[in-house]
């Protein structure tokens, strides 16, 4: 008995101690997988520079492994500022300067530090030039349909050039929108070939018009799905891939002109449609994807069908099928009618149905067929029931089994 | 001192305290080896510690133990070197009620503090953790010694929010 005693106490113990952890693992953490992430060292990019004070700019930090290798670990560091009155940094790298002066901006993981110094100056901006990583200025080409990352960087009244490009504070623009759009971030789209004209602006300073000139090599459009068949009133999302004179790819959905034929089948909404096709009538259609005017393009046939009805079932609230429904006297169970279409899609149609009994066992169970009260369905008394409900002129019957409670 | 050390060295004053009163047996101790397995961020690192344990008996299936272990050799991953710096648990103990064959089976439950120390590239101040603990083990009397007994043990000394610490020793005890 006493032994027991004892026992019973170390178990309320045991009860009283479970859960009473103390200790916090984050740390521990954080360091085992900084060791598994294996960094060596961190550095940020930009590295260093002119920036203008006023102006918002986003720094990366990049994690080096000791084989050389790097890891964008951006959203892992912890970012500060030596002065948070010059410059001031959010969580995810993004730099704003207040005042001028010299600050330097650190990327902290666990105990590695990487840094950058910046200088941020209010000398007014002299001018701004567009460059593209692999060309010089007045220089820029691209592959026809594809895109072209753009950046742009100022220079000072004092001669002093902005070593950081301020590509997310310029506004950018192209002299003809046919031929291709540029993003707020400097991406370039081009939509055919020829030579269309970029343009950077930051308060009243303007970027000479660069020219990008799209180049004529693309030489093969694909276009997937291939000879597909759609629902009416029903959407497809295509894609396009562009093969060019070197062999590479590129997936150039953005960037083509997408077509229908006839377009009363199924069509873009818009030439930028972005590849997204809706069915209108049934029949056959031609899609094209095209790069401007060039020759090459891509075509694959749609086939328009009607969406009908696949089947149609009895389901409880959750959305599970019931038939046979097995209930007891007394209760009323909510059923609903559900019919689901060949595209996959399904719709309630409970109060679009006549709901009766069926073979005289309204003495076993009860119908409503009342508006917003369709398809309750009440026991009355044990035996089997039938309930039958009539959608489109077609009897559908369910099964109730009636027990005693 | 720390709240764990005060802690620790008062619950061992009890148990001095214990060994005063009128017990089934005097006390043992168990000197072992163990070897701990570190689970957390999909890594597992084995650091090895020494152990060891003080017990009184307070029936022949009960008893309260507390125990002490010290690193004696850390486990690394890329630079990162870890060890348990040191172990302390206080337990009640229940062994099985028959010996068979003179094997015993036990099993402990109580409180354990653990110092996880790190050094190396990604090294973090020393990380203490402390948690309901629990474990089990079998002991075989030796033939030759009927005071001494080989001893093997599993301790769960920690498990929450990711950090799993557990040890598994081999050793020796000895009845006075």
């Amino acid at each position: 008995m006493k032994n027991f005693k004892l026992i019973f106490a170390v178990l309320a113990a045991c009860y009283v101690l479970i859960g009473c952890e103390k200790g916090d693992p984050t740390p521990l953490k954080e360091a085992v997988r900084l060791a598994s992430l294996n960094i060596s060292s961190i550095t940020i990019e930009p590295a260093g520079g002119t920036i203008t004070t006023g102006y918002s700019y986003q720094f990366s930090a990049i994690g080096h492994h000791p084989d050389g290798s790097t890891t964008n670990v951006t959203n892992s560091v912890v970012w500060s500022s030596s002065n948070d009155a010059i410059a001031t940094v959010d969580s995810n790298g993004f730099v704003t300067t207040a005042t001028d002066g010299m600050v330097s901006i650190i990327a902290s993981l666990s105990s590695l530090d990487g840094s950058t110094s910046l200088t941020a100056s209010s000398d007014p901006l002299q001018s701004i030039e567009i460059f593209a990583d692999t060309n010089t200025p007045n220089n820029l080409s691209v592959s026809a349909c594809k895109n072209l990352q753009l950046k742009a960087i100022g220079t000072y009244a004092d001669g002093v050039r902005d070593t950081i490009p301020i590509t997310s504070n310029v506004t950018w623009s192209v002299d003809d929108d046919t031929q291709g759009s540029i993003s707020a971030q400097g991406l370039l789209s081009t939509y055919t070939d020829g030579v269309i004209g970029v343009q950077a602006s930051l308060d009243v300073i303007d970027s000479p018009i660069t020219n990008v000139t799209a180049t004529d090599d693309l030489t093969l459009v694909a276009v997937t799905p291939e000879n597909t068949t759609l629902a009416v009133d029903t959407t497809l999302q295509y894609s396009a891939t562009g093969t060019y004179a070197d062999n590479s790819t590129a997936d150039i959905t953005d960037n083509i002109t997408w077509t229908s034929a006839p377009d009363t089948i199924a069509n873009f909404n818009t030439p930028e449609s972005n590849g997204l096709i809706t069915a209108i009538a049934i029949g056959s259609t031609t899609v094209t994807a095209a790069c401007g005017t060039d020759p090459d393009t891509g075509t694959t046939n749609l086939t328009v069908n009607e969406n009908v009805v696949a089947y149609v079932q009895f389901e409880d609230t959750n959305g599970s099928e019931i038939n046979p429904l097995n209930t007891v006297v007394g209760v009323t169970t909510e059923v609903i009618l559900k019919e689901y279409l060949t595209d996959g899609s399904s719709r309630e149609v409970t109060e679009d149905a006549q709901w009766t009994i069926f073979n005289n066992t309204d003495n076993i169970v009860s119908v409503n067929n009342s508006t917003d009260n369709k398809g309750e369905v009440t026991a009355l008394d044990v035996g089997t029931g039938i309930v039958q409900a009539t959608y489109k002129q077609i009897d559908y019957l369910l099964v109730v089994n009636v027990s005693q409670p | 001192m720390t709240y764990k050390r005060f802690s620790f060295y008062s619950v061992c004053g009890l148990l001095v305290t214990l060994l005063a009163m009128p017990v089934h047996a005097a006390f043992y101790t168990d000197l072992s080896v163990e070897y701990q397995n570190v689970k957390i961020e999909g890594q597992k690192l084995n650091p090895l510690t020494a152990r060891i344990k003080l017990g009184v008996p307070y029936s022949r299936e009960l008893g309260v133990e507390a125990s002490y272990a010290g690193s004696i050799r850390d486990d690394e991953v890329n630079g990162l070197k870890l060890e348990s710096e040191e172990t302390m648990g206080l337990y009640a103990r229940y062994n099985s009620p028959d010996a068979y064959g003179g094997m015993t089976i036990y099993l402990i439950a109580g409180y354990a503090w653990t110092t996880i120390k790190t050094s190396g590239l990604y090294a973090i101040p020393e990380q203490d953790f402390e948690s309901f603990s629990w474990g089990a083990g079998i002991e075989e009397r030796s033939k030759g010694a009927r005071s001494m007994r080989y001893t093997f043990q599993f301790t769960r000394y920690y498990d929450n929010d990711g950090l799993t610490i557990d040890g598994f020793s081999l050793g020796l005890r000895y009845d006075f």
